[in-house]
């Protein structure tokens, strides 16, 4: 089980390695790009994430509907 | 499909709305956490998207991780159009390859692991790598050995931590 924090510690310190010359706002920036684009995947191919995605986008602003449409996933079943 | 940049931007806009009174540099922060915390959940319940953030972490700093196995089956790239720096993920689509006695990091086998454990014959070994976020346990029965003892201090030497849950010595994930 990680925790949100340490996720973003481990992409630090791994994008720092990988991109020694960035600035710390080029870092953060960097960084929240791996973390979009792995979500974004998961998103695209987990249902449960996408809900999840959905829910939190609903909760910053309730009153909008967010509607993306979810690629075809495995059949395989989560625990929510 | 939505893409990364497109995750990114629709968090931006709503934490905007949500928290108005914060700086365009808090707001970063903000979307990272709100990232953060979904892919985490993610990465805690979905086996895949664990296996494809190790991977990335692997990639971008190898000295860090377990090198990562080879992909079993087709494997699909990264959504287009996404803002994520090319550093070649790579999503695999098909069962994750059994970690049960695999290395532990690159500068630890399994079996080095299990030939200093012989030592502690009172400790024992539990491999639950291969369930979902499963970890690499050490289960060490209370006085069994002296707390400066050299077991105590080999497992710290090679990473592996307390849980005070289990009361026992696990090897992290990340």
């Amino acid at each position: 089980m990680i925790t949100s924090q340490q996720l973003i510690d481990k992409l630090l310190n791994s994008a720092q390695a990988h991109q020694p010359s960035m600035s710390p706002t080029q870092l953060k920036a960097y960084v929240m790009a791996i973390l979009a684009d792995e979500l974004c995947w998961a998103f695209n191919n987990d249902e449960i994430v996408a809900k999840n995605v959905k829910q939190r986008i609903s909760k910053l602003v309730p009153r909008e509907i967010v509607n993306y449409k979810i690629a075809v996933k495995s059949n395989k079943a989560r625990l929510s | 499909m939505i893409t990364g940049y497109q995750l990114v931007q629709t968090f931006f806009d709503k934490a905007q709305v949500h928290k108005p009174n914060m700086s365009p540099h808090q707001i970063h922060l903000y979307v990272i956490g709100l990232l953060a915390d979904e892919l985490a959940w993610a990465f805690n319940n979905d086996p895949i998207v664990a296996k494809n953030v190790k991977d990335l972490l692997y990639k971008l700093d190898p000295t860090t991780l377990p090198a990562p196995t080879e992909p079993i089956e087709a494997s699909q790239t990264a959504a287009e159009g996404t803002s994520a720096p090319s550093v070649g993920t790579v999503k695999k689509i098909e069962a994750i390859s059994n970690p049960l006695g695999s290395d532990i990091s690159p500068s630890l086998s399994y079996q080095s692991f299990l030939l200093f454990l012989k030592k502690f014959p009172k400790a024992a070994v539990k491999d639950l790598r291969d369930q979902t976020n499963g970890f690499l346990w050490v289960f060490v029965p209370v006085n069994a050995y002296e707390d400066d003892s050299q077991l105590f201090k080999w497992l710290r030497q090679n990473k592996f931590e307390w849980s005070n849950a289990e009361k026992a010595w696990y090897y992290p994930i990340l």
